[in-house]
């Protein structure tokens, strides 16, 4: 058995090679490396990608859209609804912010189901990348709450009707909580795209060993491939939401 | 349509700049005329509203333990930070580990509450494994 799955192992790639950064150049600024990795230039990719679409798309400003026109104008209306229903008139301003977090993680998540060979790359399937995120949307949120609500805000960690002799329980319980919310929001997107294209992976190199009953994995990698595609656009929604929410405690704090 | 729509043109080329505020109360006015000439329409974006009908467990599984283990990293972190700055190894790191687990299932409880909501809102027709209490079971004849 085990020198079966020694030779099977040199038919099947690592599954976890597609998350190898790689460096394209080299460079040193300040004693910090600061390469350029195919992960910076996938994100880089993705707003080149999505701001060229966007303009080139609109730029016809139709009464009546055309094709792609109408996806641009899906994909804004589809975020305004949510910001507005989520944070009210006053997200209203950081609309922008939201939007372009949501098409920046959208496209880095489509970008990365195309089928490159070794040159595909997923940055947010990087941990590191998904809590830059998170904690730019945390700074961000926890800033523009004490901002509103001065030193208020702190009142967020001691919801009212809760009894006092609850408080040393709940406070500590709500900061955790609070915390904790950039933690949860980049391992959400973060396991996600990971575990979705290890298994992707997996599937694949079992078609190589497999041989002719290999098209049993190929069949079952097409719904898996669907199914990623469909995790790609939830995630990066579920990430924009949940930025929306968070912002709307900041901004209206009764709400809490 | 077409007379509203030029009335909107119009409008638009009047005062090429507005502000946000203006430009609200302008898409609000619109808004209203489209609710107005097609009453109940619940057919905006009918491909996103199907999106995740298709969910599987697993999803779930990460959607709910990444909030479990956020809660539970941080209250530990927090613990062993409070135990290395007085000194006081392991109790800390005990209270704070539990309120973390209580935090992890808070959190749980809450964004679930939440992408329920918006998931519900997002696949209003059609079954869907995270959000099924909060939307109204609706006959789809595209159920597998």
């Amino acid at each position: 058995m085990a020198t079966e799955q020694g030779a099977k192992e040199a038919l099947m790639p690592n599954p976890m090679h597609q998350f190898e950064i790689k460096r394209l150049f080299n460079w040193e600024l300040g004693g910090i490396d600061a390469s350029f990795t195919n992960s910076a230039l996938f994100m880089v990719l993705a707003v080149v990608v999505s701001s060229a679409f966007l303009i080139l798309s609109v730029r016809g400003r139709n009464m009546i859209p055309g094709r792609m026109q109408s996806i641009s104008e899906l994909l804004y209306e589809f975020v305004r609804n949510m910001v507005r229903d989520s944070t009210g008139p006053k997200g209203e301003k950081y609309f922008p912010f939201i939007f372009s977090l949501f098409v920046f993680i959208l496209v880095i998540n489509m970008l990365g189901m195309l089928p490159l060979g070794h040159y595909s790359f997923t940055p947010t399937s990087h941990i590191i990348v998904t809590f830059a995120l998170a904690a730019l949307v945390f700074v961000g949120v926890t800033v523009i709450g004490f901002w509103k609500h001065g030193i208020g805000y702190l009142r967020l960690f001691a919801p009212s009707g809760v009894p006092w002799f609850m408080m040393p329980i709940i406070v500590p319980i709500e900061v955790i909580s609070y915390i904790s919310r950039p933690v949860s929001l980049s391992v959400r997107l973060f396991a996600n795209m990971m575990v979705g294209h290890t298994l992707l992976k997996v599937f694949g190199g079992f078609v190589g060993v497999m041989g002719i009953y290999g098209i049993g994995p190929i069949l079952l990698m097409i719904p898996f491939t669907a199914l990623e595609i469909l995790v790609a656009f939830l995630q990066a929604f579920v990430f924009a939401v949940l930025t929306s929410i968070y912002l709307n405690d900041a901004l209206n704090m009764h709400d809490h | 349509m077409p007379p509203e729509d030029d009335k909107y043109s119009s409008n638009k080329a009047q005062n090429p700049r507005t502000e946000p505020h203006e430009m609200q109360q302008r898409l609000d006015d619109v808004q209203k005329r489209i609710d107005k000439m097609s009453p109940n329409d619940e057919k905006n974006l009918p491909n996103m509203k199907r999106v995740g009908t298709t969910r599987q467990s697993s999803g779930r599984a990460l959607q709910v333990g990444s909030d479990l283990i956020a809660g539970v990293v941080v209250g530990g972190l927090i613990g062993y930070g409070l135990d290395v700055w007085f000194d006081t190894k392991p109790l800390w790191l005990i209270v704070f580990f539990m309120l973390g687990i209580i935090a992890g299932l808070a959190n749980v409880l809450r964004s679930a509450r939440i992408l329920q909501k918006e998931q519900g809102e997002l696949v209003a027709s059609g079954e869907l494994d995270l959000g099924q209490d909060l939307t109204e079971p609706q006959d789809d004849d595209e159920k597998d």
